[in-house]
């Protein structure tokens, strides 16, 4: 009896129980392809159409809130739309009634540049709107900025002219604004980023039942019997992840396929496609084992697997999207696993590469499953045997 | 009583032992659960092990499987060293754990597939055995069906089944019979009974010392982790030195018949009480013809006569200062 044989019986007899377990095809299928579908709808108009109203108020009028308002209201930005309003009464006006959100320049925004504390450019909001919102906030920032700078400039040339600025020289400062519009090369659909995201929280999360099933097998004897054949302790421990890596690979494609063609996802090249739900399988896989090394109880399985498959999901951009959040916390993403995997699929999802841009993604998973499965298969023989 | 083994592991004959052990040890920080443990199962023996509850037999049988590392002795199975990877020797074993060591959400059939293939069966073979040891132990007519829907002895007795498929050279049963009804229990007796009459050895631990007087060609009582005795039950109760006992309803001259009997060769006491006599003999069924002549010879009427033996729980009590169910 080959040792390579005796791993493909125990994970061929772990696959066909799962199969046939209903809790699987829910766990591994259904729930995340109901989720992706759930939060895809739910994001479907931010991802495919940004449609937005932005008022705009020049109660300064310099020659530089002049030229910011004509340049946001002559450009063309689509479904995103600027328009002049006459006071900041009126903004507020126009807010409650439905407009998304309004950008007022105060009146002596110019004048207060010169002196110790500089006017805030103000951002009237709708909270029915956080979309307007956003854009609001972030287009007065980007005046204030410049505006900013411009002063600082100003104020610098003076300096070095040993000449104090006149409110002319200030106020005759011009903000040249452009609005452009760019593009990252594609767009990743809601579906084949939540497809995957929803796929790999399921699987971490199944991370527990694995480890209950080592646990509850070793608590029968069943672990005994098998060790009691011809089979070494290091040939149970690879049948069991074996198992685990080909539920991920199933698990995975077939949200694929039902997002592809249910959905109309476009996850991407399949190639890369394949190369990461692999990678991202054998992570699972590792990570499992690793849990099932530790835990002593089958509560403490579950409570482990809890904790960490929902810390990954949460930190790693499984409820929101790695490109949506703050600068430092998508670098900390990048430090699990589902923000690797997830990075991985939406690149290739955006078309901005084949498999080679996804190699850093892949190898950063290939190292979880080494270091954990490394990890897993040393302990892992102790916990089921010889003790 | 066939081939048989010494106290200290050694084969009592020139037959290689198809199990042997010795010194085996086994410690939990500073709790010894198995100290200094030998004995030797020869081909075709049924050997028990005999004790309480936490005396010691599971991590005995665990240490002869290669599930546990042991931390001193030598244990041969079919000549091949054991030890955890082992697989070998492992392959002329066949465990049949305490616990139900099936899955319950496959049938009979799959679990046995399961099994025989980890044993290196395949194809044709394979399924002839399943056939086979579905067929022994009662359990034809149920192969599809998966074992959680078994009650609990058809459990059990897929459970030894699940054991016999490779035809291992020793089968190790580790109580069996542990919470089974009473129909159920006497199948997996006689199922062990008819397997070792075709000559399979085997290895059976139990806490029932009427089990292990039924089955068993030769028994080591273990408690607190050390064998303390072994032998064929005969063997055993003779180590007790107490004989067997007789016990007559009579009447006559009571105190005549016993000092009669007290001459006998073979007795070792006899006393008169109320109603009849009690006599104890070496051996009570030879001793029965001459209590009968001295009744005769005494004038005394006999109403009924009884052998009593002294049972292993004698024994186990004798060697130990506790009962065998405490």
């Amino acid at each position: 009896m080959s040792q390579l044989r005796a791993a493909l019986v125990i994970a061929g007899t772990d696959l066909r129980r799962r199969l046939r377990n209903r809790s699987f095809l829910v766990q591994g299928v259904v729930g995340p392809v109901v989720l992706a579908m759930i939060i895809s709808l739910a994001f479907g108009g931010v991802h495919d159409d940004i449609e937005a109203t932005i008022g705009l108020v020049d109660a300064d009028g310099s020659p530089a809130s002049a030229a910011f308002v004509e340049a946001l209201t002559g450009a063309d930005t689509g479904d995103l739309r600027f328009v002049e309003l006459d006071s900041p009464e009126e903004a507020r006006r126009r807010v409650d009634r439905g407009l998304g959100a309004a950008v007022v320049v105060p009146e002596g925004f110019t004048d207060a540049l010169r002196g110790d504390q500089p006017l805030d450019v103000e951002v009237l909001t709708d909270p029915d709107a956080p979309i307007s919102a956003e854009v609001a906030r972030a287009v007065a920032t980007g005046f204030a900025d410049r505006a900013g700078a411009a002063r600082l400039a100003a104020a610098t040339a003076a300096e070095v002219g040993e000449r104090v600025p006149s409110d002319d020289v200030l106020g005759a400062v011009d903000l040249p604004l452009e609005v452009t519009t760019t593009g990252t090369g594609g767009d990743v659909s809601p579906a084949a980023y939540f497809g995957p995201s929803m796929g790999l929280l399921f699987l971490f999360l199944s991370m527990g039942n694995v480890a209950r099933d080592l646990l509850a097998e070793k608590r029968v004897r069943l672990l005994d019997r098998m060790r009691a054949g011809p089979v070494r302790d290091g040939t149970l421990v690879a049948g069991k992840g074996l198992s685990v890596v080909v539920i991920g690979i199933t698990s995975l494609c077939v949200i694929w396929a039902v997002t592809t063609f249910a959905l109309g996802a476009d996850w991407g090249p399949p190639v890369g496609v394949v190369a990461v739900v692999l990678a991202a399988s054998l992570a699972v896989a590792g990570i499992a084992g690793l849990i099932a090394a530790l835990a002593r109880t089958d509560q403490s399985a579950d409570v482990l697997a809890s904790m960490i498959g929902f810390a990954f999901a949460m930190v790693g951009g499984a409820f929101i999207p790695i490109g949506s959040m703050p600068e430092g916390l998508g670098r900390v993403a990048l430090l699990t696993p589902i923000g690797q995997a997830l990075r991985a699929f939406a690149d290739l999802s955006a078309g901005s590469g084949e498999v080679g841009a996804v190699v850093p993604q892949i190898a950063a998973l290939l190292a979880w499953a080494v270091v954990t499965g490394g990890v897993a298969a040393w302990a892992l023989p102790r916990r089921v045997g010889a003790g | 009583m066939r081939d048989a083994a010494t106290a200290s592991g050694r084969p009592a004959t020139s037959v290689e032992p198809v199990l042997h052990c010795r010194g085996l040890r086994k410690a939990y920080g500073e709790r010894v659960a198995v100290a200094d443990v030998g004995f030797a199962v020869a081909p075709g023996e049924t050997y028990g092990l005999l004790g309480p509850n936490g005396a010691g037999k599971t991590t005995t049988i665990s240490m002869v499987c290669g599930l546990l590392r042991r931390d001193a002795g030598e244990v041969t199975v079919a000549g091949r060293p054991m030890g955890p990877e082992a697989t070998d020797a492992k392959a002329a074993i066949g465990l049949v754990p305490q616990d139900v060591a099936l899955y319950e959400d496959l049938s009979a059939a799959e679990n046995l597939r399961f099994f025989g293939r980890l044993q290196g069966l395949s194809g044709r073979e394979l399924a002839d055995r399943v056939a086979e040891v579905l067929e022994v132990v009662g359990l034809a007519d149920r192969a599809a069906d998966r074992v959680g829907e078994y009650s609990g002895g058809m459990k059990r007795r897929a459970n030894i089944a699940a054991g016999l498929l490779h035809k291992p050279r020793l089968l190790v049963l580790d109580e069996p019979t542990v919470g089974v009804d009473p129909q159920s229990r006497n199948a997996i007796l006689e199922s062990v009974e008819a397997l070792a009459d075709e000559g399979m050895s085997v290895l059976y631990t139990t806490h029932y010392m009427e089990e292990a007087e039924r089955l068993c060609d030769r028994i080591g009582i273990i408690d607190e982790g050390r064998l303390v005795a072994e032998g064929t039950r005969r063997e055993l109760v003779a180590q007790l030195g107490v004989g067997d006992q007789v016990e007559v309803t009579a009447t006559g001259d009571l105190q005549a018949f016993a000092a009669a009997c007290a001459e006998l060769p073979g007795t070792l006491g006899a006393e008169a009480r109320a109603g009849g006599a009690v006599v104890r003999v070496e051996q009570g069924s030879t001793a029965l013809a001459p209590i009968v002549a001295a009744a005769e010879r005494t004038g005394v009427a006999i109403a009924g006569i009884e052998v009593v033996e002294p049972d292993l729980e004698d024994v186990f009590l004798a060697l130990t200062g506790k009962a065998l169910r405490d």
